[in-house]
Formats: C-alpha cells, structure tokens, sequence
C-alpha cells in the first residue's frame, strides 16, 4: 500500500505541467493530458524506421505475394519475429 | 543488430519498398516440420539463423539464395534467375492446410490492439519527456555505447489480440450512462503478463512476465456516452507486477531488487453499434519501472536507471491495412500457443 501511495504521489507528479491535473488524481486523467501522453509515447516521423515497411507475419504469405509479384523475399528474423518486437 | 538505425535510412526503406516482400519471423521457424521450415531448410537458412538474435536474409519465391541485406547487388542477381525461379506457378505455393500453418493468426473476428513501447523520463517539474541517452547512467561517457542503444530509445511496436467472445463481451447489452462493470480479469492479466513489460523495448526473449508475479492487475469500463448509434466508454485500471518498489534497493548496476512495473490504465473506446464493431480503442499506461535490468548472464543493462523510471505503453487500434498488423503478440507465436497467452491454451 505504501507503494502504491508513493506511486500515486510520483504519477501525480509526473503529471503536472503544462496540463496540470490539480486534485483529480491519477485515475481521472483529462481526456487532453491522456490523449497528449498517448501521442508522446508512439512513434513520431523519422523514429522505428523499420516500421515503415509492411512486414508479413509468414515466409509462406511472403513466397506467395513475392511470386504474384515478381519480387524478391526479404526476411528479418530473430527471437521474436525482428523487427517488430527488438532483436 | 537488427534495428540499426543507421542502415534504416530513406534510400534502405525506398528500396525495401519498391522492389521487395517483406517478411517478420522468429529464426525457431526454420527449424520446424512445416512447408516454410522445408523451404527456408532448402535454401540453407537454418545454417545461418544459429542463434534467437537478428538475421536479415533475401531469398527468391522458388528458394534461391540471394544475400543477406537488401541490395542493388541482391536484385541484380534476383533479375539474373530463370523465370521459374523468380515467379514459380501459384501451383507450387498452394495455400497451406490448417495443419501446416507454423504462425498464428488473429484470432477469426478478433480484434488487434498496436502496443507501443517507450523509455521516457521525468523533468525537475515532473513533466515526461522521450528519454534520451543521457538519462541512462550506464552509458555515461560511453558514446560507442549511447550510438548503439540509442535505437532502443525510440517506440517497439507488437501486437495485442482479442477474440471475438472477449471483445464482444466489452459491450455492454443495455448501456446506460455512468453504468461500470469489471473487464474480464484473462484480459488484464494478458495485458500485464505479455504486453506491459519494458523488456519489449530491447528484447522479445524474457519479454513475460510469470503468472506468479502479476500481483495486481484490473481494469473496468465506464459507460461516459450512450446513442442509438454509439457507445463511448471510459477504461481505468492499474496494474502491477514483480517487486514492490524500494528506494534503497533500486540502485545500478547490479543492485538488489529485482524488476517492478506499476502502472495505472486510462483508455477511451468508441463503439458503433451499426457498423457492430469498435471505431477506437486508445489506452495509455503511463507507468513506472524499477530495478534489475538483467541481460542474458544477468548483468545490469544499460537501460538500467537508479530509482523508478518512467516507461509508457500507448495502445491503438490496428487499421488491419498493413500485414505487419497479423504478426503475433510479442512477434512470436510460441507466445499465443504455449504460454497461456488464451485461457484455453497452456
């Protein structure tokens, strides 16, 4: 509970300025101060290049559209299907 | 490493872009009983992807070897290959059995949720901003170091799903404003055990959080606005997993406490009752980490900050207009069958 409480301090901190929260507390966040902390968080121009680029999930779906195509196949892989989810 | 920023310029992507088909899997793939195994087996990939780490492969529709990055040289040897090597009959990649299929998919009518993954750190006036290197005491006077992990530093993207019973379930039958009522608890565990952990930031492997350690972890929705042809509704939770968070043991490297996250849940979600499916499912998680960073000998990485941290998660709608919006939760799909990802798998 003494967690949780420091938590809530530190959240409500974190929170304040330029959109100050004043008493809602955490749990009430403003539709503008959430909505502006969701766009912080994702990916702006420029950032996660890799992103950018259409990444089929199997090499089989791949092998096929590459043959529709004309195209050659370019596979990242790693522990958890690189790049999407790091190395 | 697989997320080099400098080899993800404009002319790489334009490249990749116009002349390529991209493809996103985990290197187990190549080793498995299945079409794609045998087929990545025959160009001799399991001979190259040795390790879980990053490898980057090019390779024709009919299984020749191209090269390892995307190149002019890679294309010009593609062009130079018979036809029958470029673009095989559709004869011979025939859709795959039931059986066959290696990677998962969504689950029929579910729904996909991007998770976005962010290090962020606190101003003197508590104001969050992107974390930068030099937030990170690890990396202190080391540039080769901050050039190399800075890539870390900008947003991971994975994927979240819901099946079509969990997410129908989020509606409610007769809505009336103000009314509140619980989110199924698989769901919030889900969130907290595959999809909020700041791991995803650097790595997949690790990337779960065990069912024990999940000490909190709850969501409800409020009903904020209800019409004849929308739904809006408000998600709050809080979710908490692995240590409780202490001052004096959070230090690095190598400091005593292990890994903690908190973090509270705010989401607004549209429904369209005509159109009988969600129009937004936005959620934050502005949240806090703490303690061991543990590479894969256990050492304090160098992300690992002293005290707690800021760490935010911002979670979308998948649109469903790119492929890269069918790769599995955490990209791998050994996460949905053999970790309890549903409830009904292991």
């Amino acid at each position: 509970m003494q967690s949780r409480r420091l938590f809530n301090t530190t959240l409500m901190a974190a929170l304040v300025s330029p959109c100050p929260l004043g008493a809602q507390g955490p749990m009430s966040l403003t539709a503008a101060r959430r909505d502006e902390i969701h766009r912080l968080i994702r990916r702006q121009p420029g950032e996660s290049r890799w992103m950018e680029i259409d990444w089929y999930p199997s090499v089989w779906e791949a092998r096929q559209e590459a043959a529709r195509e004309g195209k050659p196949i370019f596979l990242m892989a790693g522990s958890g299907g690189a790049p999407a989810a790091g190395c | 490493m697989t997320r080099a920023v400098t080899f993800w310029n404009d002319q790489t992507i334009s490249l990749i872009k116009e002349n390529f088909v991209a493809a996103s899997v985990p290197t187990w793939l190549c080793r498995t009983d299945s079409p794609e195994g045998e087929f990545l087996r025959r160009a001799n990939i399991h001979k190259q992807w040795v390790t879980s780490s990053g490898y980057m492969s090019c390779l024709s529709a009919g299984g020749s070897m191209l090269g390892k990055r995307p190149s002019v040289e890679v294309l010009e040897q593609f062009h130079s290959l018979p036809d029958a090597e470029r673009q095989p009959p559709a004869s011979q990649i025939p859709v795959l059995k039931a059986e066959q299929v290696v990677i998962p998919s969504p689950p029929q009518g579910g729904l996909v949720l991007r998770v976005h993954a962010r290090f962020l750190a606190r101003e003197a006036n508590g104001q969050l901003r992107h974390a930068t290197v030099t937030d990170f005491p690890l990396m202190a006077d080391k540039p080769d170091v901050q050039r190399s992990w800075s890539k870390f530093l900008q947003p991971n993207t994975e994927y979240m799903w819901l099946t079509r019973d969990e997410w129908r379930a989020l509606v409610p039958s007769d809505p009336r404003k103000g009314e509140r009522r619980d989110v199924d608890a698989a769901i919030a565990e889900r969130m907290a055990r595959f999809h909020l952990t700041p791991q995803r930031a650097t790595t997949s492997e690790g990337g779960i959080t065990r069912r024990q350690s999940v000490k909190e972890a709850r969501m409800a929705l409020v009903v904020k606005e209800n019409s004849a042809k929308h739904i809006h509704m408000e998600l709050e939770g809080f979710i908490h997993w692995g240590s409780d968070y202490d001052a004096s043991k959070a230090t690095t490297p190598n400091g005593p406490l292990a890994q903690g996250y908190e973090t509270p849940i705010h989401g607004w979600l549209e429904y369209d009752r005509e159109k009988e499916k969600f129009t937004r499912f936005q959620i934050v998680a502005p949240g806090d980490v703490w303690g061991r960073w543990g590479d894969a000998n256990g050492k304090s990485m160098y992300v690992e900050r002293p005290g707690r941290n800021p760490f935010g998660f911002a979670l979308e709608l998948a649109t469903g207009n790119s492929p890269s919006d069918r790769i599995p939760p955490g990209g791998n799909g050994h996460y949905v069958q053999a970790t309890g990802y549903f409830p009904d798998s292991k």
